[in-house]
């Protein structure tokens, strides 16, 4: 549990991982949804504020080549998080840089032919491929506008290539398909090849496998490192699942509220987690091999506050665990805490941060 | 003695491809108080099985054979004028998905005295406001929130009036179908909580769905693992957890990353369930077994009981060799 415990090879992996270049580098950003004006009847209730605060001054890297895990509960502006970066949201202020470019900056044409390098994964392979759309056409539409200078059977051949990557064979026969035909873990397959035809090097995954049944979850994942290996494709994972984070992630980030709380290498955020939010977090995942104790850990009560009013100083205040054995002191209240190192290659967010001790003593 | 026992029960669907064997030859069992988890892939069976309990099946649905003993009654053979009697006073349930499970155009408090006034005429409509307001206190809503409607309810609120919602009638039977699927982690967590306590509290017995394995073995005394409408594993939940013997239990206890374990890649089953109108001849499970031997292409494999109420159903368990 404690830094001590980490091996050798850990450390000389962690300085591998802090050697890597950046692929993103987001600062300060902010993403601000406005919503329509409030009836009457609400106009007293928190202010006159009228806009959704999703994504709230996140500054973090993503390295070249790892797997970063986006984890937070809904709401708290991971996914949006994940497709400022990429651009299809726009975002309020703050930069996003593509290896050293800042994106806010080009121009229309240019962002196009940037997109064919940083794609998105969605969700819900069940709502994301249309349906009057054949395997084929799916994968050759891409193609068709990034890729105007392949002939078809330069593109007949790299979609046949893709298909048999993603394990969907054999490639002439399943091309031939529609998504009715094809179960959810196939689907999901074709969503990758989609992804992964134009060749990117940066690609946001959105709950790749919540929608799919735990048996086939796995299949889907390895599918994913695997077209990772020997490439430089860097991944954000984003997940609700800290367990799945942990697992396949090199890094793990934890958001609140819009906000980046903890970020780390995956075992340190997990095992060694310094953010009470975090604690309660990985505190609420189900002991399956071992006796469960009675002590359920840090359940937290209520629910995350609205990202229209968010709570002063720290925004986890109202909901944290920490806050009230501490007696609720009034930094918590005042002062938002900013994002400090606590450690090797791991910063959080909170006045208070420090590792969990067993025994209920805390932050000696 | 067994307060429910489900014996040999089949459950078949009408389809325009045929007859789907949802569910054949189940056999569960419940004592009173206890805790019961069936989890399944999608599509194995698990809802239509316990669906079929208070008698909630859809119209295309039949049952071929089977008993389902409730307090020694047969359910099967009763009509739907003495279902009627069952459903809430005795055996109530927590529908899948509450987003959707509740009548948008009724404030909460309405429809769930509702029950109560259809089941238990006696009682005036005072009373029932009081038994709907205490609960829902137990279920941590403020009580004032009686006369607002299920859009002003976040996701886990309406999963705890659901949950109120499934006592008002002070039932002997719970089933819960997926009660915490599609919740925030943190909101599983309470719901589980409360879910706990309340077993405790009114000494209930109930039967809990979900797919996913962890959820189950916080709650449940008891598990019974699905298959392709078959039980394949049925046990005290500590026991299945940490000895499972049937070869899917393993792959399904494997497919799950464990952050208190090492640090190993997690691994799916590969193929798929068996198509359920043409159902294979032997083992379900034994395309996607890797440790199938000859007999498991002929032979459909019986639960059997291996000592300290832990039953699977494998060909190879009764050979006396152990599967894992």
């Amino acid at each position: 549990m404690n830094l001590e415990k980490k091996t050798m090879e850990e450390k000389v992996q962690e300085q591998r991982n802090a050697d890597r270049g950046k692929t993103i580098e987001v600062n300060d950003l902010y993403v601000t949804y406005n919503v329509r004006k409030k009836r009457k009847k609400a106009k007293n209730q928190a202010g006159d504020d009228e806009c959704v605060h999703a994504v709230n001054g996140v500054t973090m890297d993503i390295r070249t080549g790892e797997i970063l895990a986006v984890v937070g509960e809904s709401g708290c502006g991971k996914t949006t998080l994940g497709k400022a970066i990429l651009n299809i949201i726009r975002s309020s202020s703050g930069t996003i840089k593509y290896h050293g470019q800042d994106l806010s900056k080009l121009s229309g044409s240019q962002l196009q032919s940037l997109r064919q390098k940083m794609q998105l994964i969605f969700q819900d392979p069940y709502e994301s491929l249309d349906p009057r759309q054949s395997v084929y056409k799916a994968l050759e539409e891409p193609l068709d506008i990034h890729r105007k200078d392949m002939s078809p059977e330069q593109k007949k051949e790299r979609i046949y290539k893709y298909l048999e990557a993603v394990g969907l064979h054999p490639a002439e026969t399943m091309a031939q398909r529609y998504p009715h035909h094809l179960s959810g873990g196939q689907r999901q397959r074709l969503s990758i090849a989609a992804t992964m035809i134009l060749e990117p090097d940066f690609v946001v995954a959105d709950e790749p496998v919540s929608m799919l049944d735990v048996s086939i979850r796995a299949e889907i994942l390895k599918l994913m490192l695997d077209l990772q290996k020997g490439t430089d494709l860097t991944y954000m994972f984003i997940t609700h699942d800290l367990s799945l984070a942990w697992l396949i992630a090199d890094r793990i980030a934890v958001f609140y509220l819009g906000k980046l709380v903890e970020i780390g290498q995956a075992d340190d955020v997990v095992h060694r987690c310094m953010h009470p939010y975090s604690q309660a977090l990985v505190s609420v995942i189900p002991k399956i091999r071992e006796e469960a104790d009675e002590d359920k850990g840090h359940v937290l009560r209520g629910e995350t506050p609205s990202p229209m009013s968010i709570p002063s100083g720290c925004c986890f205040h109202t909901r944290c665990w920490l806050y009230q054995e501490k007696g609720c002191p009034e930094v918590c209240r005042q002062k938002e805490p900013a994002l400090v190192t606590v450690g090797g290659d791991h910063q959080a967010a909170c006045h208070f941060a420090g590792p969990e001790e067993k025994g209920g003593d805390l932050h000696g | 003695m067994n307060m429910l026992e489900i014996k040999d029960l089949s459950v078949h669907f009408k389809s325009r491809a045929g007859t789907v064997h949802a569910v054949e030859g189940v056999n569960l069992w419940l004592e009173k108080g206890e805790l019961l988890g069936v989890a399944g892939e999608s599509g194995c069976g698990k809802t239509t099985t316990t669906l079929a309990i208070p008698g909630l099946l859809p119209q295309n649905a039949f049952i071929p054979k089977g008993q389902i003993l409730f307090n020694g009654e047969d359910l099967v053979k009763k009509t739907e004028k003495e279902m009627e009697k069952v459903r809430w006073k005795q055996i109530s349930v927590i529908f899948q998905g509450a987003m959707n499970a509740l009548n948008p155009l009724q404030t909460v408090g309405k429809q769930m005295m509702e029950p109560i006034l259809l089941h238990e005429p006696h009682v005036s409509k005072k009373e029932a406001e009081e038994r709907v307001k205490e609960l829902l206190e137990q279920v941590g809503i403020e009580k004032n929130r009686f006369t607002n409607y299920p859009h002003e309810f976040s996701g886990g609120m309406r999963q705890r009036v659901m949950i109120a919602m499934s006592l008002v009638c002070d039932p002997e039977l719970v089933i819960a179908d997926e009660p915490v699927t599609a919740l925030d982690v943190m909101i599983q967590a309470q719901i589980l909580e409360l879910l706990k306590k309340l077993v405790k509290k009114y000494s209930l017995s109930m039967i809990m769905i979900s797919h996913d394995l962890s959820v189950l073995c916080e709650l449940c005394d008891k598990i019974a693992i699905m298959y392709a409408g078959r039980v394949v594993e049925y046990g005290y939940a500590r026991e299945v957890f940490t000895h499972p013997k049937h070869p899917y239990t393993v792959k399904l206890l494997h497919s799950l990353p464990d952050i208190y374990g090492e640090k190993v890649f997690i691994n799916g089953i590969p193929g798929y369930p068996p198509s359920l109108i043409t159902p294979p001849a032997g083992c379900p499970f034994c395309e996607r077994c890797t440790e199938k031997i000859p007999e498991c292409g002929s032979r459909v494999p019986e639960l059997v009981d291996l000592g300290g109420g832990h039953y699977a159903a494998c060909c190879r368990q009764t050979e006396g060799r152990a599967v894992v």
